[in-house]
Protein backbone atom coordinates (compact mmCIF):
# COMPACT_ATOMS: atom_id res chain seq x y z
CA UNK A 1 0.00 0.00 0.00
CA UNK A 2 1.38 3.40 -0.89
CA UNK A 3 -0.38 5.26 1.84
CA UNK A 4 -2.91 6.68 -0.55
CA UNK A 5 -5.68 4.40 0.57
CA UNK A 6 -8.14 7.15 1.13
CA UNK A 7 -7.95 8.18 -2.48
CA UNK A 8 -8.02 4.69 -3.88
CA UNK A 9 -10.94 3.98 -1.61
CA UNK A 10 -13.65 3.17 -4.13
CA UNK A 11 -11.67 0.33 -5.71
CA UNK A 12 -10.94 -1.05 -2.28
CA UNK A 13 -14.48 -0.88 -1.15
CA UNK A 14 -16.35 -1.70 -4.27
CA UNK A 15 -16.72 -5.27 -5.18
CA UNK A 16 -19.58 -4.12 -7.33
CA UNK A 17 -19.53 -0.57 -8.57
CA UNK A 18 -22.94 0.25 -7.10
CA UNK A 19 -21.83 -0.26 -3.54
CA UNK A 20 -21.10 3.41 -3.03
CA UNK A 21 -24.70 4.43 -3.52
CA UNK A 22 -25.70 1.42 -1.49
CA UNK A 23 -23.72 2.62 1.51
CA UNK A 24 -25.39 5.99 1.19
CA UNK A 25 -28.78 4.34 1.03
CA UNK A 26 -27.94 2.16 3.99
CA UNK A 27 -27.00 5.22 6.00
CA UNK A 28 -30.21 6.97 5.06
CA UNK A 29 -32.10 3.85 6.04
CA UNK A 30 -30.25 3.63 9.33
CA UNK A 31 -31.29 7.18 10.13
CA UNK A 32 -34.94 6.29 9.60
CA UNK A 33 -34.71 3.06 11.53
CA UNK A 34 -32.89 4.72 14.40
CA UNK A 35 -35.48 7.45 14.58
CA UNK A 36 -38.41 5.04 14.53
CA UNK A 37 -36.82 2.83 17.15
CA UNK A 38 -36.31 5.80 19.42
CA UNK A 39 -39.87 7.01 19.14
CA UNK A 40 -41.75 3.72 19.06
CA UNK A 41 -43.00 2.49 22.43
CA UNK A 42 -42.20 -1.12 21.54
CA UNK A 43 -39.35 -3.02 19.92
CA UNK A 44 -39.42 -2.89 16.13
CA UNK A 45 -38.37 -5.80 13.90
CA UNK A 46 -34.60 -6.17 13.93
CA UNK A 47 -32.39 -5.07 11.04
CA UNK A 48 -29.38 -7.16 11.76
CA UNK A 49 -28.36 -7.33 8.08
CA UNK A 50 -28.23 -3.59 7.75
CA UNK A 51 -26.34 -3.15 11.00
CA UNK A 52 -23.79 -5.84 10.11
CA UNK A 53 -23.30 -4.46 6.64
CA UNK A 54 -22.70 -0.93 7.89
CA UNK A 55 -20.40 -2.13 10.65
CA UNK A 56 -18.38 -3.97 8.04
CA UNK A 57 -18.13 -0.84 5.89
CA UNK A 58 -17.08 1.18 8.91
CA UNK A 59 -14.41 -1.39 9.78
CA UNK A 60 -13.00 -1.46 6.26
CA UNK A 61 -12.89 2.31 6.24
CA UNK A 62 -11.24 2.45 9.65
CA UNK A 63 -8.62 0.07 8.34
CA UNK A 64 -7.94 2.35 5.39
CA UNK A 65 -7.79 5.41 7.59
CA UNK A 66 -5.36 3.62 9.87
CA UNK A 67 -3.08 2.81 6.95
CA UNK A 68 -3.16 6.32 5.56
CA UNK A 69 -2.48 7.98 8.87
CA UNK A 70 0.64 10.09 8.96
CA UNK A 71 0.60 10.93 5.28
CA UNK A 72 -2.59 12.94 5.32
CA UNK A 73 -3.51 13.65 8.90
CA UNK A 74 -6.31 16.07 8.14
CA UNK A 75 -8.05 13.83 5.62
CA UNK A 76 -7.85 10.95 8.09
CA UNK A 77 -9.30 13.16 10.73
CA UNK A 78 -12.30 14.06 8.59
CA UNK A 79 -12.94 10.43 7.74
CA UNK A 80 -12.64 9.46 11.37
CA UNK A 81 -15.19 12.07 12.30
CA UNK A 82 -17.65 10.63 9.84
CA UNK A 83 -17.00 7.10 11.08
CA UNK A 84 -17.52 8.22 14.66
CA UNK A 85 -20.83 9.75 13.72
CA UNK A 86 -21.95 6.52 12.08
CA UNK A 87 -20.78 4.48 15.04
CA UNK A 88 -22.70 6.77 17.36
CA UNK A 89 -25.91 6.21 15.42
CA UNK A 90 -25.40 2.46 15.30
CA UNK A 91 -24.64 2.07 18.96
CA UNK A 92 -27.37 4.42 20.05
CA UNK A 93 -29.82 2.42 17.95
CA UNK A 94 -28.71 -0.88 19.44
CA UNK A 95 -28.61 0.49 22.97
CA UNK A 96 -32.11 1.81 22.60
CA UNK A 97 -33.27 -1.68 21.67
CA UNK A 98 -31.56 -3.21 24.68
CA UNK A 99 -33.21 -0.63 26.88
CA UNK A 100 -36.61 -1.77 25.65
CA UNK A 101 -35.67 -5.38 26.24
CA UNK A 102 -34.65 -4.57 29.81
CA UNK A 103 -37.89 -2.72 30.33
CA UNK A 104 -40.21 -5.37 28.91
CA UNK A 105 -38.12 -8.47 29.54
CA UNK A 106 -40.90 -10.81 30.57
CA UNK A 107 -43.19 -9.64 27.82
CA UNK A 108 -40.66 -10.33 25.08
CA UNK A 109 -39.65 -13.59 26.64
CA UNK A 110 -43.22 -14.81 26.49
CA UNK A 111 -43.52 -14.22 22.76
CA UNK A 112 -43.55 -17.25 20.49
CA UNK A 113 -40.22 -18.33 19.03
CA UNK A 114 -41.39 -17.16 15.64
CA UNK A 115 -42.20 -13.67 16.88
CA UNK A 116 -38.95 -13.50 18.80
CA UNK A 117 -37.08 -14.28 15.63
CA UNK A 118 -38.96 -11.52 13.87
CA UNK A 119 -38.29 -8.85 16.46
CA UNK A 120 -34.96 -9.83 17.98
CA UNK A 121 -31.61 -10.50 16.42
CA UNK A 122 -29.89 -13.71 17.64
CA UNK A 123 -27.57 -11.68 19.85
CA UNK A 124 -30.46 -9.76 21.32
CA UNK A 125 -32.28 -12.98 22.05
CA UNK A 126 -29.27 -14.27 23.97
CA UNK A 127 -29.13 -11.01 25.88
CA UNK A 128 -32.84 -11.22 26.66
CA UNK A 129 -32.61 -14.75 27.97
CA UNK A 130 -29.54 -14.00 30.08
CA UNK A 131 -31.08 -10.87 31.46
CA UNK A 132 -34.34 -12.64 32.26
CA UNK A 133 -32.57 -15.54 33.98
CA UNK A 134 -30.45 -13.25 36.08
CA UNK A 135 -33.42 -11.12 37.07
CA UNK A 136 -35.32 -14.25 38.03
CA UNK A 137 -32.42 -15.49 40.04
CA UNK A 138 -32.12 -12.22 41.87
CA UNK A 139 -35.81 -12.08 42.70
CA UNK A 140 -35.98 -15.69 43.80
CA UNK A 141 -32.91 -15.51 45.98
CA UNK A 142 -32.92 -12.00 47.33
CA UNK A 143 -36.48 -10.78 47.25
CA UNK A 144 -38.88 -13.69 47.54
CA UNK A 145 -37.55 -14.98 50.89
CA UNK A 146 -38.33 -11.66 52.54
CA UNK A 147 -41.89 -11.31 51.32
CA UNK A 148 -44.74 -12.43 53.57
CA UNK A 149 -45.47 -16.03 52.68
CA UNK A 150 -48.31 -16.69 50.35
CA UNK A 151 -47.89 -13.38 48.64
CA UNK A 152 -47.95 -14.31 44.98
CA UNK A 153 -46.48 -11.05 43.82
CA UNK A 154 -43.78 -12.60 41.70
CA UNK A 155 -46.21 -14.91 39.93
CA UNK A 156 -48.63 -12.09 39.37
CA UNK A 157 -45.80 -10.04 37.98
CA UNK A 158 -44.98 -12.81 35.53
CA UNK A 159 -48.58 -13.31 34.50
CA UNK A 160 -49.02 -9.67 33.82
CA UNK A 161 -45.66 -8.19 32.96
CA UNK A 162 -45.00 -4.61 31.94
CA UNK A 163 -45.92 -4.29 28.29
CA UNK A 164 -45.19 -1.49 25.83
CA UNK A 165 -47.90 1.16 25.84
CA UNK A 166 -49.14 0.78 22.31
CA UNK A 167 -51.85 3.35 22.93
CA UNK A 168 -49.50 6.23 23.55
CA UNK A 169 -49.57 9.15 21.18
CA UNK A 170 -46.84 9.62 18.60
CA UNK A 171 -46.10 12.13 15.89
CA UNK A 172 -45.91 10.53 12.48
CA UNK A 173 -44.95 11.59 8.99
CA UNK A 174 -46.06 9.13 6.29
CA UNK A 175 -43.58 8.37 3.51
CA UNK A 176 -46.46 7.54 1.19
CA UNK A 177 -50.20 8.09 1.15
CA UNK A 178 -51.79 5.82 3.73
CA UNK A 179 -55.42 5.04 3.21
CA UNK A 180 -57.81 3.48 5.66
CA UNK A 181 -55.92 4.21 8.85
CA UNK A 182 -58.26 3.25 11.66
CA UNK A 183 -58.28 5.55 14.65
CA UNK A 184 -59.28 4.18 18.00
CA UNK A 185 -59.84 0.58 17.04
CA UNK A 186 -61.92 -1.03 19.72
CA UNK A 187 -64.28 1.84 20.36
CA UNK A 188 -67.00 0.58 22.62
CA UNK A 189 -69.29 3.39 23.56
CA UNK A 190 -71.31 3.53 20.41
CA UNK A 191 -69.13 5.73 18.25
CA UNK A 192 -68.03 4.03 15.10
CA UNK A 193 -64.37 3.72 14.28
CA UNK A 194 -62.97 6.60 12.41
CA UNK A 195 -61.04 5.99 9.24
CA UNK A 196 -58.71 8.59 7.83
CA UNK A 197 -56.30 8.98 4.96
CA UNK A 198 -52.88 10.28 5.86
CA UNK A 199 -51.14 12.36 3.23
CA UNK A 200 -47.58 11.76 2.22
CA UNK A 201 -45.28 14.15 4.06
CA UNK A 202 -48.05 15.45 6.31
CA UNK A 203 -47.53 15.45 10.06
CA UNK A 204 -50.03 13.88 12.40
CA UNK A 205 -50.51 13.20 16.06
CA UNK A 206 -52.27 9.93 16.73
CA UNK A 207 -52.08 6.76 18.75
CA UNK A 208 -49.19 4.46 17.97
CA UNK A 209 -51.58 1.51 17.69
CA UNK A 210 -53.27 3.15 14.66
CA UNK A 211 -50.09 3.17 12.61
CA UNK A 212 -48.29 0.22 14.15
CA UNK A 213 -48.37 -1.87 10.98
CA UNK A 214 -47.04 1.01 8.94
CA UNK A 215 -44.20 1.67 11.36
CA UNK A 216 -43.16 -1.98 11.19
CA UNK A 217 -43.25 -1.83 7.39
CA UNK A 218 -41.21 1.38 7.45
CA UNK A 219 -43.91 3.34 5.62
CA UNK A 220 -43.98 6.17 8.14
CA UNK A 221 -41.42 8.14 10.06
CA UNK A 222 -41.98 8.83 13.71
CA UNK A 223 -40.90 12.22 14.93
CA UNK B 1 -34.54 6.89 29.51
CA UNK B 2 -33.76 7.61 25.92
CA UNK B 3 -36.72 5.95 24.22
CA UNK B 4 -39.66 8.06 23.19
CA UNK B 5 -37.82 11.22 22.35
CA UNK B 6 -34.64 12.81 21.08
CA UNK B 7 -32.46 15.01 23.26
CA UNK B 8 -31.62 18.50 22.01
CA UNK B 9 -28.06 17.30 21.42
CA UNK B 10 -29.29 14.48 19.24
CA UNK B 11 -31.50 16.82 17.27
CA UNK B 12 -28.48 18.98 16.70
CA UNK B 13 -26.57 15.91 15.59
CA UNK B 14 -29.26 15.16 13.00
CA UNK B 15 -29.35 18.76 11.82
CA UNK B 16 -25.59 18.70 11.30
CA UNK B 17 -26.15 16.34 8.37
CA UNK B 18 -27.73 19.23 6.47
CA UNK B 19 -25.68 20.34 3.50
CA UNK B 20 -24.37 23.91 3.54
CA UNK B 21 -22.11 25.77 1.14
CA UNK B 22 -18.65 26.83 2.22
CA UNK B 23 -15.81 28.68 0.57
CA UNK B 24 -12.69 26.72 1.45
CA UNK B 25 -9.32 28.39 1.86
CA UNK B 26 -7.35 25.19 1.47
CA UNK B 27 -7.08 22.66 -1.32
CA UNK B 28 -8.22 19.06 -0.88
CA UNK B 29 -9.00 16.37 -3.42
CA UNK B 30 -12.33 14.56 -3.31
CA UNK B 31 -13.28 12.98 0.02
CA UNK B 32 -14.79 9.55 -0.48
CA UNK B 33 -17.15 9.66 2.47
CA UNK B 34 -19.48 6.80 3.29
CA UNK B 35 -22.35 9.27 3.30
CA UNK B 36 -21.49 10.53 -0.18
CA UNK B 37 -18.50 12.19 -1.83
CA UNK B 38 -17.50 15.65 -0.65
CA UNK B 39 -15.33 18.10 -2.53
CA UNK B 40 -12.96 18.48 -4.26
CA UNK B 41 -12.03 21.69 -2.51
CA UNK B 42 -10.32 24.56 -4.26
CA UNK B 43 -9.61 27.86 -2.54
CA UNK B 44 -12.41 30.43 -3.11
CA UNK B 45 -14.65 28.01 -4.97
CA UNK B 46 -17.95 27.36 -3.15
CA UNK B 47 -18.59 23.70 -2.38
CA UNK B 48 -21.44 21.94 -0.55
CA UNK B 49 -20.47 20.02 2.59
CA UNK B 50 -22.37 18.66 5.58
CA UNK B 51 -22.74 21.22 8.37
CA UNK B 52 -20.61 19.20 10.81
CA UNK B 53 -17.69 19.31 8.41
CA UNK B 54 -18.17 23.03 7.84
CA UNK B 55 -18.03 23.60 11.60
CA UNK B 56 -14.91 21.52 11.89
CA UNK B 57 -13.14 23.24 9.01
CA UNK B 58 -14.10 26.57 10.44
CA UNK B 59 -12.51 25.66 13.76
CA UNK B 60 -9.30 25.13 11.83
CA UNK B 61 -9.89 28.38 9.97
CA UNK B 62 -10.02 26.61 6.64
CA UNK B 63 -13.27 27.94 5.29
CA UNK B 64 -15.88 30.66 5.29
CA UNK B 65 -19.59 29.92 5.23
CA UNK B 66 -22.07 30.99 2.59
CA UNK B 67 -24.83 31.82 5.07
CA UNK B 68 -28.19 30.35 4.04
CA UNK B 69 -30.45 33.03 2.57
CA UNK B 70 -33.08 32.73 5.25
CA UNK B 71 -30.60 33.28 8.08
CA UNK B 72 -30.56 37.07 7.88
CA UNK B 73 -32.40 39.90 9.57
CA UNK B 74 -34.82 40.75 6.72
CA UNK B 75 -36.17 37.26 5.98
CA UNK B 76 -36.43 36.46 9.68
CA UNK B 77 -38.37 39.66 10.33
CA UNK B 78 -40.74 38.61 7.58
CA UNK B 79 -41.08 35.12 9.05
CA UNK B 80 -41.77 36.54 12.47
CA UNK B 81 -44.43 38.85 11.11
CA UNK B 82 -46.09 36.02 9.17
CA UNK B 83 -46.02 33.82 12.22
CA UNK B 84 -47.55 36.59 14.28
CA UNK B 85 -50.36 37.21 11.81
CA UNK B 86 -51.18 33.62 11.08
CA UNK B 87 -53.48 31.57 13.29
CA UNK B 88 -51.77 28.37 12.09
CA UNK B 89 -48.14 27.36 11.93
CA UNK B 90 -46.32 28.85 8.99
CA UNK B 91 -43.87 26.83 7.00
CA UNK B 92 -40.26 27.29 8.10
CA UNK B 93 -37.35 27.51 5.63
CA UNK B 94 -36.01 24.20 6.95
CA UNK B 95 -37.35 21.80 9.51
CA UNK B 96 -34.15 22.23 11.50
CA UNK B 97 -34.22 26.03 11.57
CA UNK B 98 -33.53 26.25 15.30
CA UNK B 99 -30.67 23.78 15.39
CA UNK B 100 -29.06 25.08 12.22
CA UNK B 101 -29.21 28.71 13.26
CA UNK B 102 -27.82 27.79 16.65
CA UNK B 103 -24.92 25.79 15.25
CA UNK B 104 -24.11 28.39 12.62
CA UNK B 105 -24.28 31.31 15.03
CA UNK B 106 -22.10 29.51 17.49
CA UNK B 107 -19.38 28.61 15.02
CA UNK B 108 -19.64 31.37 12.44
CA UNK B 109 -21.14 34.13 14.54
CA UNK B 110 -18.24 36.50 14.08
CA UNK B 111 -18.49 36.49 10.30
CA UNK B 112 -22.24 37.04 10.15
CA UNK B 113 -23.49 40.63 10.24
CA UNK B 114 -26.08 41.41 12.94
CA UNK B 115 -25.67 38.00 14.51
CA UNK B 116 -27.22 39.20 17.75
CA UNK B 117 -30.34 40.40 15.97
CA UNK B 118 -30.55 37.09 14.16
CA UNK B 119 -30.22 35.18 17.39
CA UNK B 120 -32.96 37.26 18.97
CA UNK B 121 -35.27 36.87 15.98
CA UNK B 122 -35.01 33.08 15.82
CA UNK B 123 -35.72 32.99 19.54
CA UNK B 124 -38.75 35.25 19.05
CA UNK B 125 -40.08 33.03 16.29
CA UNK B 126 -39.63 29.93 18.41
CA UNK B 127 -41.40 31.58 21.34
CA UNK B 128 -44.32 32.60 19.16
CA UNK B 129 -44.65 29.08 17.85
CA UNK B 130 -44.34 27.44 21.25
CA UNK B 131 -47.07 29.69 22.61
CA UNK B 132 -49.35 28.62 19.76
CA UNK B 133 -48.42 25.04 20.39
CA UNK B 134 -49.28 25.21 24.08
CA UNK B 135 -52.69 26.67 23.28
CA UNK B 136 -53.34 23.87 20.77
CA UNK B 137 -52.28 21.20 23.22
CA UNK B 138 -54.64 22.61 25.77
CA UNK B 139 -57.50 22.36 23.27
CA UNK B 140 -56.38 18.91 22.22
CA UNK B 141 -56.32 17.47 25.71
CA UNK B 142 -59.57 19.07 26.81
CA UNK B 143 -61.46 17.69 23.83
CA UNK B 144 -61.08 13.93 23.80
CA UNK B 145 -59.28 13.79 20.54
CA UNK B 146 -57.88 10.82 18.78
CA UNK B 147 -56.07 12.56 15.99
CA UNK B 148 -54.59 15.90 15.04
CA UNK B 149 -52.80 17.32 12.07
CA UNK B 150 -49.59 19.06 13.03
CA UNK B 151 -48.12 20.17 9.72
CA UNK B 152 -45.16 22.56 9.70
CA UNK B 153 -44.29 22.03 13.32
CA UNK B 154 -40.59 21.30 13.51
CA UNK B 155 -38.93 18.63 15.52
CA UNK B 156 -37.47 20.80 18.25
CA UNK B 157 -40.95 22.12 18.84
CA UNK B 158 -42.44 18.64 18.92
CA UNK B 159 -39.78 17.49 21.34
CA UNK B 160 -40.30 20.41 23.67
CA UNK B 161 -43.95 19.48 23.79
CA UNK B 162 -43.70 15.74 23.89
CA UNK B 163 -43.41 15.14 27.60
CA UNK B 164 -46.26 17.44 28.37
CA UNK B 165 -48.51 16.03 25.71
CA UNK B 166 -47.87 12.33 25.35
CA UNK B 167 -47.18 11.63 29.01
CA UNK B 168 -50.12 13.81 29.95
CA UNK B 169 -52.43 11.90 27.64
CA UNK B 170 -51.09 8.60 28.97
CA UNK B 171 -51.95 9.72 32.48
CA UNK B 172 -55.39 10.84 31.35
CA UNK B 173 -55.94 7.43 29.78
CA UNK B 174 -55.11 5.83 33.09
CA UNK B 175 -57.42 8.12 34.98
CA UNK B 176 -60.24 7.56 32.55
CA UNK B 177 -60.00 3.82 32.66
CA UNK B 178 -59.63 3.97 36.42
CA UNK B 179 -62.88 5.91 36.53
CA UNK B 180 -64.81 3.17 34.74
CA UNK B 181 -63.14 0.28 36.47
CA UNK B 182 -63.40 1.03 40.10
CA UNK B 183 -63.60 -2.59 41.17
CA UNK B 184 -60.25 -3.94 39.98
CA UNK B 185 -58.41 -0.89 41.22
CA UNK B 186 -59.46 -1.69 44.78
CA UNK B 187 -57.47 -4.90 44.54
CA UNK B 188 -54.39 -3.03 43.48
CA UNK B 189 -51.32 -5.18 43.16
CA UNK B 190 -48.04 -4.69 41.44
CA UNK B 191 -49.37 -5.27 37.96
CA UNK B 192 -52.30 -2.92 38.04
CA UNK B 193 -50.43 0.11 36.97
CA UNK B 194 -49.41 -1.64 33.79
CA UNK B 195 -52.72 -3.29 32.96
CA UNK B 196 -54.60 -0.07 33.28
CA UNK B 197 -52.61 1.76 30.75
CA UNK B 198 -52.14 -1.04 28.28
CA UNK B 199 -55.73 -2.15 28.16
CA UNK B 200 -56.59 -1.61 24.50
CA UNK B 201 -59.37 0.87 24.01
CA UNK B 202 -59.52 1.67 27.68
CA UNK B 203 -59.31 5.36 27.01
CA UNK B 204 -62.36 5.32 24.88
CA UNK B 205 -64.80 3.78 27.27
CA UNK B 206 -65.05 6.68 29.59
CA UNK B 207 -64.41 9.42 27.13
CA UNK B 208 -68.03 10.52 27.19
CA UNK B 209 -66.93 12.46 30.24
CA UNK B 210 -65.19 14.70 27.81
CA UNK B 211 -66.61 16.63 24.93
CA UNK B 212 -67.27 14.72 21.75
CA UNK B 213 -65.37 17.10 19.57
CA UNK B 214 -62.71 14.62 18.59
CA UNK B 215 -61.09 15.96 15.51
CA UNK B 216 -59.82 19.35 16.43
CA UNK B 217 -56.99 19.91 14.11
CA UNK B 218 -54.13 21.67 15.75
CA UNK B 219 -53.54 23.26 12.44
CA UNK B 220 -56.89 24.66 11.39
Amino acid sequence: MDGNDLETQPEDLNTSNTSETTTMQLLAELKDIWRNERFAPELLPHHVDLVDCLLEQVRVMEGNVGKARGKEPYRCHVHKMELNRIRFMLSNYLRCRLEKLELFTTHYRQLSAEQQEHFLSPAELTFLNNFADKTDELLTNSVAPYLPTGMPVLDAWKKNPARPKLDSFVFVQPKEVLEGVILDAGTQDGREEEIVTLEEGGQYLLRYSSVREHVMANRVLLM
Amino acid sequence: MSTGTFDPEELEFLAEETMVTIIPSARYPLFYMLGGDVGPMEPSIPVPVPLWLAVHMRQRKQCRLVVPDWLAVEPLLKLKEDENNSPVFTSMPTKHYIEISQVILESFGDEIPHSNDIRRLTKDILDLRLAKLRASVDAFIKGSNVYAKVDNITEVELCSLRNLLTRGVDQLDMLRSAGTYRAPVAAATVEDSTTLSTNPGSAVRSSRLFSSDRNTSVNS
